[in-house]
């Protein structure tokens, strides 16, 4: 299953953090350091693998602790409508 | 590593974080676009000089002005005129906002609406529209907009649109045409649709200057029958709880620019001219001739409102009333050329 940034989500970094407008819903989103990262990550196409790689590269963490949380946030992403599930 | 804000109240916290972090990086946040100032109705009262020279930016203008705002951080595009329905190439305007990833609020009258429209806004998804209805009955509205048959159209616009699911704030300028339909007012509003509406009492000067429109603004006898009509309005609509709150004296300095116009707010004009804000008409330049970014960071006109936030005025941080008063600086502005003093409208207003 892979996924897609709401088309309805604007969205914009301001010093190194992602905020995310989901209009329709009328909610606003922070991300933290590490979600601003991903979400960078995210809006670069970069496949999962390529984004575990690149954050433990940057905040050296165990790959293993890097998957779990990575597939935490995009569950919590698609529960709030901001990624799109694509069959 | 997500955090969110789901709540109306946390929302709101989140949105204030965004506007403030925005003010002080100077990001151009919020946006007015005033897309044309042809309209097809007249409101008697209204600001805009309808009609007036200069050529609208064309879509290829504008979508090199988008890609600058978009690297500028501008989050949200506030879309107005005149109507802007009257552009013929609006649809494909509102088409290329979203794809470029903005945030866009509607203003319109609403009465250019068909089906079709209804259609093409359930895939736009404006973040809402704001929609003027000046009275609850097309007598009153229709007396205002100068156009037979505008009250039906607006009505109906704002009755589908809520029905859809948008959100459409109804609003009102209150003057002495229809003050006296805030019951109704309330009620219909209540009826069509869910949102908040919003209504001022202040009318703002044309944008040349003239105060012609001055004679619509109500009374004091006026503004305190109308109070009295909200005060029993709310009264019996929330218990005897509600009350306007009552200042008390409040110790604080009230700059000239107490808004966010020239640090996280900027206005647009039609064919181009860049202002602080829409009721601050100060050119601080043209995108036909500079850069939007250039024109923001150095103009001397945004760099003078900036330098204006320093400078606090006596009277109003003196005045035990300035905690609950809205001035604005583009109505003193207007009326008196002045940015750095009180304005009448607003001072009788928290005093009545």
């Amino acid at each position: 299953m892979k996924y897609k940034i709401n088309p309805d989500a604007v969205y914009r970094e301001i010093n190194g953090v992602y905020y995310v407008l989901l209009p329709r819903d009328k909610t606003i989103h922070r991300f933290t350091d590490v979600g601003s990262l991903i979400w960078r990550l995210i809006d670069k196409n970069f496949s999962e693998s390529e984004i575990i790689k690149e954050v433990v590269n940057q905040y050296d963490v165990e790959e293993e602790v890097v998957l779990n949380d990575l597939e935490n946030f995009i569950k919590e992403l698609v529960e709030k409508k901001i990624l799109l599930k694509i069959e | 590593m997500v955090e969110s804000r789901l709540n109306e109240k946390e929302d709101y916290s989140v949105w204030q974080e965004l506007r403030s972090k925005a003010k002080e990086e100077l990001i151009p946040m919020i946006i007015t676009l005033e897309l044309t100032y042809r309209c097809n109705l007249r409101c008697k009262h209204c600001y805009v000089e309808f009609d007036k020279g200069g050529e609208e930016l064309t879509i290829s203008e504008l979508d090199g002005l988008l890609d600058e705002l978009k690297e500028m951080g501008t989050f949200l595009l506030i879309l107005t005129g005149g109507e802007i329905f009257l552009r013929e190439d609006i649809k494909d305007i509102l088409i290329m906002i979203k794809q470029k990833g903005f945030a866009q609020r509607i203003f319109s009258n609403g009465t250019l609406f068909d089906n079709s429209w209804y259609d093409f806004f359930d895939d736009l998804q404006p973040e809402r529209f704001e929609i003027s209805m000046y009275g609850s009955n097309p007598e009153v509205h229709d007396s205002i907009t100068g156009k037979a048959g505008s009250f039906e159209r607006t009505a109906n616009a704002v009755r589908e649109l809520s029905s859809r699911g948008h959100e459409v704030v109804v609003k009102t300028v209150w003057m002495k045409d229809n003050y006296r339909d805030f019951v109704n007012w309330m009620n219909m509003v209540e009826e069509l649709t869910e949102a908040v509406p919003l209504w001022t009492s202040i009318i703002a000067p044309l944008d040349n200057g003239s105060f012609s429109n001055r004679k619509y603004i109500l009374t004091n006898e006026q503004i305190k029958e109308l109070r009295d009509t909200q005060l029993e309005y709310f009264k019996n609509k929330y218990g005897e709880e509600y009350k306007i709150d009552d200042s008390t004296p409040c110790d604080i300095q009230i700059p000239s620019i107490p808004c966010s116009a020239g640090f996280s707010y900027a206005g647009i004009s039609p064919d181009g001219c860049v202002y602080p804000c829409i009721q601050i008409r100060l050119k601080a330049g043209n995108i036909r001739e500079e850069s939007f970014r250039k024109i923001w960071n150095d103009s001397k006109i945004m760099n003078f409102i900036r330098d204006l936030s320093n400078n606090p005025i006596d009277e109003c941080s003196k005045c035990m009333y300035n905690k609950k008063c809205m001035r604005c600086p583009g109505i003193s502005w207007l009326e008196s050329g002045s940015l750095s003093v009180a304005n009448w409208q607003f001072c009788r207003q928290v005093r009545i």
